[in-house]
């Protein structure tokens, strides 16, 4: 893979949304390392799309194994991957889906320890997660790297969206100052579905420099409804993790 | 004194409405609000847990910002406030 360079076979594969963009746009696309944390419900479908846009380089990490119940709604992983590491099945089918794209998978617990590390070299941190412990962290790294951080979350029909931009718009402390209590999610497969469009939809505009993306801004989606709705967001200047007194 | 509150998700069928306007005494507090808006157990059990504490769940925003920025369920309110109240999302 020629970074900046389409190949015929790159130009024929993304005519469609080359035609919005340019090539220009797509080697922008082609250029982009994207680290996406978790290989779940969200992580299934912000990978399937930012691998079939043709991201250049997208490193997921996750430290889980598919287990049956995660098959309603973790639409990389199948019947047959029970038991594998999610990493693992996730890298398989996105090969398969796009051969351009350059994919690392890394079976590992995100924390403070490694944070640094995991994300380094990277554009942007897309958070597909399932606890807010973990997203703080991921949080802090996408502040003081100053990349952006694209925050996604869902419960049963419902999901939240954001996009965090570092000095220039709330971070997710500022907006969820502490964590809710750990519970095991109900979550209905299309939530994820929805929710992780947006977040990848979020990925792709804001590497071509495209439209208006979700900055100060917490979107809520209502399945039941059939509704986004809207929540003005602002920094808060007394954010432990982004305002004054933050050690960053 | 009237501020807006507006029901996000789950909240909005809970509490019937995706938004209110309500009339609240002057320095009257999210509490107060609170205690105004639950006006049935159901809601009630929505919001606050079996000690009468604020569910740890629940986020409730000022305006733009959480009421943790200000002094949590203590927070006063003034004329015109729009408390927005969400559940917790937090699976991925």
């Amino acid at each position: 893979m020629v970074l900046g360079v389409l190949t015929g076979n790159e130009i024929a594969r993304y005519r469609r949304q080359i035609s919005i963009f340019g090539k220009n746009g797509q080697k922008k696309l082609k250029k982009a390392k994207v680290f996406v944390a978790g290989a779940g419900g969200l992580g299934s479908v912000v990978l399937a799309y930012l691998t079939a846009a043709g991201i250049g380089s997208i490193r997921v990490v996750d430290n889980d194994i598919v287990e049956p119940s995660n098959l309603n709604r973790q639409i990389l992983h199948w019947d047959c991957d029970v038991g594998r590491e999610k990493v693992t099945s996730a890298k398989e089918k996105l090969e398969k889906m796009n051969a351009n794209v350059k994919l690392e998978a890394i079976s590992a617990t995100i924390d403070r320890d490694n944070v640094e590390e995991l994300v380094a070299g990277y554009d942007m941190i897309v958070d597909a997660m399932d606890n807010f412990s973990t997203r703080y962290v991921l949080n802090r790294a996408a502040l003081s790297r100053k990349i952006p951080f694209f925050h996604g979350a869902v419960q049963g029909f419902y999901g939240q969206v954001t996009t965090i931009i570092p000095d220039r718009t709330a971070c997710l402390r500022c907006i969820f100052p502490e964590a809710p209590p750990p519970a095991t999610p109900a979550v209905v497969g299309v939530t994820p579905g929805v929710i992780g469009c947006l977040q990848a939809g979020e990925v792709i505009k804001y590497i071509l420099g495209m439209g208006e993306l979700l900055e100060d801004r917490l979107l809520i989606w209502d399945g039941l409804k059939v509704e986004m709705d809207e929540i003005p967001l602002e920094k808060n200047p007394h954010c432990r993790d982004c305002g004054s007194q933050s050690s960053l | 004194m009237k501020v807006k509150v507006k029901f996000f998700a789950a909240l909005k069928e809970v509490f019937g409405v995706e938004e209110r306007e309500v009339e609240l005494g002057k320095g009257a507090s999210i509490k107060d609000l609170l205690d105004t808006l639950c006006d049935s157990p159901r809601c009630r059990q929505s919001v606050f847990d079996d000690s009468g504490k604020l569910k740890m769940r629940i986020q409730i925003m000022k305006n733009r910002l959480p009421i943790q920025s200000f002094d949590g369920i203590s927070t006063r309110l003034e004329e015109g406030d729009v408390i927005s109240i969400i559940p917790p999302m937090f699976a991925g």
